[in-house]
């Protein structure tokens, strides 16, 4: 197989405007999914946050409430496809500060849990492969800016009825 | 119609920008002033009109930051609201110090009895470890206990792994009810390879109870 044919097919694939749509859809479920623990046991929240020791603890509460919400409400954003750039750069924002705490944890050695989708501190202990997840929905979210242009989106469904009924 | 003219700089002349210039007008300020000109009213010294194409990428940056601010707004404001109807809520700041909490716990340390500890208590290559934090090594610790306090979050280092390889006993011990950092340093000590490690059950308090020998003040109760 030739390699730049290969990039090319892939390329083409991804960007179907029915191929991207459906991760994005994926990637805001995802964060739905992550925000369910954190907004049940905010307090177990916290203490995650705690334990990867990169915040003054006079934030760490204020963060643990308002996270899980802004996951919640930003992965609507992208299942709905509503304010879909606005969603994409939220999503890609905490992605960003996600891999940057992990990334850090792994190298200092600390023997905490992730909390991604898990309040437990005593879950799982994080190791390379949650940061490796982590970049790969970064990716994710880049493949979204990039190539979704709101095809298959509510607004999009909702425009379509409009004008065909007038 | 009210016809939208700006003024450009370079050329001095009267650039029509339609209704583009009332939207880069709003995106920037005043830096950009669109004004309603005539082709006579000579140079204003303004920039040169921006294109149609930058204005409508301005235009579409102005509008993700405004729905992100939205969705930061929402959140904090829905975090709020849902925290005070909360019938445990927590508290905005948390309170000093943090609680940490690691997560190796589901693989703790073997425990031992103190007074099987008494029994070991000044034999060749025994070692009491004293895993409390703070002033409370210095205020009463077990005699010829060897302090490391352990954090619970952060790794122990490899010379303190290391250097407990040599003795043949490891005995840690803490003074909380549940002896939870003892627990825990002892099988951290034990999953780093060090053999015979055991934490001590009842902590501090307990060996004194069990008559074993200290330095200092006796405990009066456990550490909370």
């Amino acid at each position: 197989v030739n390699p730049a044919s290969f990039l090319r097919g892939l390329r083409r694939f991804i960007s179907h405007p029915l191929v991207v749509s459906l991760l994005r859809v994926a990637l805001g479920a995802v964060f739905i999914v992550a925000s369910m623990d954190k907004l049940r046991d905010p307090s177990a929240f916290a203490t995650n946050i705690a334990n990867y020791r990169i915040l003054p603890y006079t934030l760490i509460n204020g963060i643990a409430l308002v996270l899980p919400w802004l996951e919640v409400i930003t992965g609507t954003v992208l299942v709905l496809g509503v304010w879909l750039r606005a969603g994409t750069v939220v999503v890609l924002g905490m992605l960003f500060a996600f891999s940057v705490a992990i990334g850090q944890a792994l190298f200092r050695g600390l023997d905490i849990s992730c909390g991604c989708f898990n309040t437990n501190p005593n879950a799982a202990k994080m190791s390379w492969w949650t940061l490796i997840w982590d970049l790969i929905w970064f990716c994710w979210g880049i493949l979204i800016w990039t190539f979704d242009h709101g095809d298959y989106t509510v607004p999009k469904f909702l425009n379509k009825r409009k004008d065909s009924t007038t | 119609m009210v016809l939208y003219i700006t003024m450009n700089a370079n050329s001095g002349t009267c650039v029509r920008c339609d209704a583009f210039a009332l939207m880069y007008r709003r995106a920037n300020g005043t830096f950009y002033e669109a004004v309603k000109c005539s082709r006579s009213s000579g140079n204003l010294g303004g920039p040169p009109c921006p294109s149609p194409d930058s204005l409508i990428r301005m235009n579409e940056l102005t509008k993700i930051a405004t729905q992100i601010g939205a969705l930061l707004i929402l959140s904090v404001s829905v975090a709020l609201i849902s925290n005070a109807a909360r019938e445990n809520r927590l508290p905005l700041v948390m309170p000093f110090p943090p609680a940490y909490q690691c997560a190796s716990l589901e693989k703790p340390g073997v425990p031992m009895d103190p007074y099987k500890a008494l029994e070991l208590y000044g034999k060749p290559g025994t070692v009491f470890i004293d895993a409390r934090r703070g002033a409370a090594f210095h205020q009463g610790h077990i005699e010829g206990a060897r302090p490391i306090p352990y954090s619970f979050v952060e790794p122990l280092s490899k010379e303190i792994v290391e250097g407990l390889k040599d003795y043949t006993h490891i005995i840690v011990y803490d003074n909380g009810k549940d002896s939870e950092a003892s627990k825990l340093m002892a099988g951290e000590l034990a999953q780093a390879g060090v053999k015979r490690v055991v934490y001590l059950e009842k902590g501090f308090i307990g060996w004194v109870k069990a008559g074993g020998r200290y330095t200092g003040k006796a405990p009066e109760g456990y550490d909370q």
